[in-house]
């Protein structure tokens, strides 16, 4: 009776430890493939436009650098140190606005960003932000 | 700035009153007199949400609260809900809330020593947060003058849906605190049949309320946002998703009682899911998770909620600790309703494990790396679909596991694995719809089959479960099927795309009291039906918000949705055109999921 | 049997209160630091730029001067601003009592709105430059409102973001008035 016991408590501890290695090792394989990075103008000029992977960018919309010409949407993006060229094609969210926050994630081509999605910040002082609070 | 003498001295009174109802318990002293003290401050509280409901509706914008909040121009309605708008409105009606249940239960509730022990934890509970309150984020602070105008309410939150949604989740997180204190109050007396029942009706409610309140959400980012989809994984909404799994795990696992078996794991689940919910809120509110949701922070309140989460979570686990001894550790015996249940509550706990580390480890990253990330959403569809599954697997078992295992069953594996693969081939069905529809034929056939033969069912628990699967078959349809196409049309001019074709009518400027619009009018045609659906964008004269009112045609299979973009100067517009199928469906099966649970509870509660 | 199991679940309660404290306190030590993103947001140490054509409330041409010479103390402030109206008492503190000078830096704002906005709550600054489409505020590095900035001679020294009061003042502006 106790060796069966016994038998039954190894097979679970087996059980336990095959599932959860298991399950760290997809969550790990999901992470890896999953997280973008966020990163600055400058991180990306700091590091010579050596980023293979897709990243997020974020900074501010560079007054006067928004050029539409149909679907296809260019602007310069910019931590007040350094400058980068978004191109994107899409509709642009309500809040993309000159000298306001934005975030885009896409990768790079050559000095040009190719953003596949881009996301307005709401700026953060402004007091609807204050107010929106659920 | 000030500070309202009469609002804080009731803050004052009721903090001090609690105090006195935890000591009682606890010294053992005047424990009847301490019930009457639990109504008196849940009067007290009543008196401090009736006071600043005053304040709003006579638009005294000497109160910083309603200042910030409200405006002359306000709607009576919007002026009312305003008091829940931002954090302090909403923790003080969450406080009133937690008191309001501690008089509940002490009506209804017959054995004294369980709603002893359940008021101290609540009383002791709604201590702490009553001084959170009162020190950082007191609602009633005034300004040395009287300012004329308030700054009125965000656009955003000027909505039905909006209104109901965040004392939802607030209530959600509030019973499961109750759920919480009986669970303690077992710890330290005994689960009866008489607690066990106690438990299953409140955290029936506790699920069913927190459910609608994220239910809410999602639709009002569906609808009110025009997002484009019901759900982000942002980690706003992951925070509200994680007690709601504890408290799935827990509700499932209060059948261990039954058999006497693994009580200390209960206790456990009962445990995480309130101090998920404590956790919530401090997340939430000390800002310290980048989200689209922009919340107002203030990092001295983030400090102390942490602190309470600290406090909390150290008296229940010291409690835990001391006590555990006292609870039942076996294990169920293999191939039991008991065992199947544990596999159920492993699953739920994997998925709530997986949603943990997706909304936390970028800010681990950040503290430990002072590197920023972000973790796109196919980490928890890639992970969480196949579990969800293998959750599906299990309680669709459940329902034929005591019958003896025989050939036809292998068979039957054989047919259905053939038909997949000719439903795969000519009409490329994918394995997780066609698995999908499989086990919801399955249930529904089992359904059946009990009222053929007229057996007894739990008619709220095969509901509860077929939504479940319905549910998971409505989004993996929503996932396969749905497209979306930018494009640009000029008026009039019309374009096919898949088997529907999208008419540009034309665009008209509407002006508002408080905002212009522009109106693009569209005209959709499939398969022989029309319908015609308006776009808006809106620009809000003060502050010059732009807002979108996302145009939705909802038929019972599938949506429509154009979102207005930019005008050209040829006088085309950019737009985006999308079909996504099974948002009704989707709607409907978490609705019928949310009725089961609450059925399950009246039943429960008449017996 | 049962005790061995009961020890186990005593094993992981500890090992689980010991993951929330490292939890907990990974959080407070995130929430305690400063984290001033240095690169975006503050401006110490720079040149001030400016603009030729820069226009007070009033619609008159403001002498460039009076900005880059000497100590100055630049406020922006918006009549839709909350924190704002909650630091202004502190401003008119400051002017009165000390030799400050103060300069507003009207953003994002209409100017009558802005005009009063300074009736009401009183006027504690020189004047005020109208910065309606933040195009100024911009070149200072401005991120919303309330921001101070303490220049002298043409140079940023001090950059505050957010509300000034008492405890701020003493820290960070003190030593220069």
């Amino acid at each position: 009776m106790i060796r069966k016991n016994r038998l039954n408590k190894i097979y679970l501890l087996g059980f336990f430890l095959i599932a959860t290695i298991s399950i760290v090792y997809f969550v790990l394989k999901a992470l890896d493939k999953n997280i973008d990075l966020y990163l600055t103008p400058t991180d990306v000029i700091e590091s010579n436009y050596e980023m293979n992977n897709q990243f997020k960018l974020g900074g501010m919309v560079k007054e006067g650098s928004v050029k539409k010409t149909d679907l296809e949407v260019e602007f310069i993006v910019t931590d007040f140190n350094e400058e980068i060229l978004i191109s994107y094609q899409g509709i642009l969210p309500n809040l993309f606005k000159e000298n306001s926050g934005v975030v885009a994630s896409g990768s790079l081509d050559g000095n040009i960003f190719k953003a596949k999605e881009i996301l307005a910040k709401h700026d953060e002082n402004y007091m609807p932000v204050k107010l929106e609070e659920k | 700035m000030q500070f309202d003498f009469f609002g804080n001295a009731l803050l004052a009174l009721s903090t001090l009153l609690y105090g006195v109802v935890f000591s009682s318990v606890v010294l053992n002293k005047n424990r009847s007199a301490s019930v009457k003290l639990m109504h008196a401050t849940t009067g007290i509280l009543a008196i401090c949400i009736i006071y600043l409901s005053y304040q709003f509706l006579t638009d005294n914008f000497q109160f910083l609260y309603v200042f910030e909040n409200s405006n002359t121009l306000l709607p009576v309605f919007y002026k009312f809900s305003a008091l829940w708008s931002a954090h302090e409105g909403s923790f003080l009606l969450m406080i009133f809330m937690l008191a309001l249940c501690g008089s509940i239960n002490s009506v209804i509730i017959k054995n004294d020593r369980d709603l002893q022990f359940s008021n101290a934890v609540l009383s002791f509970i709604a201590f702490f947060y009553l001084v959170f309150l009162s020190l950082t984020s007191n609602p009633f602070q005034v300004f040395p003058y009287l300012p004329a105008n308030g700054v009125d309410l965000n656009p955003l939150l000027q909505d039905p849906l909006l209104i109901i949604h965040p004392p939802m989740l607030f209530f959600g997180y509030v019973f499961y605190a109750v759920v919480f204190s009986f669970v303690i109050s077992g710890i330290f007396n005994k689960f009866n049949e008489g607690l066990i029942q106690i438990l299953k009706v409140w955290s029936g409610i506790a699920w069913a309320t927190l459910s609608v309140g994220i239910l809410l959400g999602s639709m009002w980012a569906y609808y009110e946002l025009g997002w484009g989809g019901y759900w982000f994984w942002d980690p706003v909404e992951n925070v509200a998703l994680l007690p709601w799994l504890a408290g799935t795990a827990f509700t499932h696992s209060l059948i261990f009682h039954k058999n006497k078996v693994l009580m200390s794991w209960m206790v456990f689940l009962g445990i995480l899911a309130f101090l998920l919910s404590v956790m919530g809120s401090f997340i939430v509110r000390s800002g310290i998770i980048n989200s689209v949701h922009a919340f107002a922070s203030d990092p001295s309140r983030g400090v102390f909620l942490l602190s309470l989460f600290g406090l909390f979570s150290l008296a229940s686990f010291a409690i835990f600790f001391w006590k555990s001894e006292k609870l039942s550790s076996a294990w169920p015996k293999i191939n039991s309703k008991s065992y199947l249940i544990l596999l159920n509550n492993i699953i739920l706990m994997t998925i709530l494990v997986v949603v943990f580390i997706g909304t936390l480890y970028p800010i681990f990253n950040e503290i430990w790396y002072g590197q920023k990330i972000s973790i796109g959403p196919n980490y928890y569809s890639d992970l969480i679909t196949p579990l969800v599954f293998l959750l599906i697997l299990v309680f669709t078992y459940e329902q034929f596991f005591k019958q003896k295992f025989n050939y036809k069953y292998f068979l039957i594996i054989i047919l259905l694995f053939a038909a997949y693969l000719v439903l795969h081939l000519f009409y490329e069905i994918s394995f997780g719809l066609f698995a999908g529809y499989l086990f919801l034929g399955i249930l529904l056939m089992r359904l059946g089959f009990f009222v053929y033969a007229k057996k007894p069912i739990a008619a709220h628990k095969i509901a509860g479960h077929l939504s479940v699967v319905a549910l998971t078959t409505a989004i993996l349809f929503n996932y396969e099927y749905s497209q979306k196409v930018d494009l640009v049309l000029k008026p009039n001019d019309s374009i096919q795309f898949m088997d529907t074709e999208i008419e540009f009518l034309g665009i008209e400027i509407v002006a508002d009291q408080n905002f212009d619009s522009v109106v693009g009018n569209f005209q959709i045609t499939s398969n022989d039906n029309v319908y015609q659906l308006a776009s808006e964008k809106r620009v809000y004269k003060i502050g010059g918000v732009i807002t979108s009112e996302t145009g939705i045609k909802s038929l019972i299979n599938r949506d429509f949705l154009i979102v207005l973009g930019d005008r050209f100067n040829d006088g085309s517009w950019s737009l985006r055109y999308s079909i996504k199928y099974g948002i009704m469906l989707i709607w409907l099966s978490s609705i019928s999921l949310i009725l089961s649970m609450l059925y399950g509870v009246v039943r429960r509660y008449e017996q | 049997m049962e005790w061995y199991v009961g020890m186990s679940s005593r094993f992981a309660i500890v090992g689980f209160s010991f993951f929330l404290l490292f939890l907990v306190s990974s959080f407070y030590f995130f929430l305690t630091t400063d984290r001033e993103v240095a690169a975006i947001q503050n401006q110490e140490g720079k040149k001030l730029e400016l603009i030729d054509d820069l226009y007070d409330l009033d619609g008159k041409k403001i002498d460039i001067n009076t900005i880059t010479e000497g100590k100055v103390l630049l406020n922006v402030w918006a009549s839709w601003c909350i924190t704002c109206l909650v630091e202004h008492p502190f401003l008119k503190e400051i002017t009165q009592d000390k030799d400050v000078r103060l300069i507003g830096i009207s953003y994002k704002d209409l100017p009558e709105n802005a005009e009063r906005y300074l009736e009401k709550n009183g006027n504690p600054y020189v004047f005020s430059i109208s910065d309606f489409n933040g195009s100024f505020s911009l070149k200072l590095g401005v991120t919303g409102a309330p921001e101070t900035f303490l220049i002298i001679d043409g140079e940023i020294v001090k950059h505050r973001i957010g509300e000034v009061n008492l405890e701020v003042w003493n820290e960070k502006f003190k030593d220069y008035f």
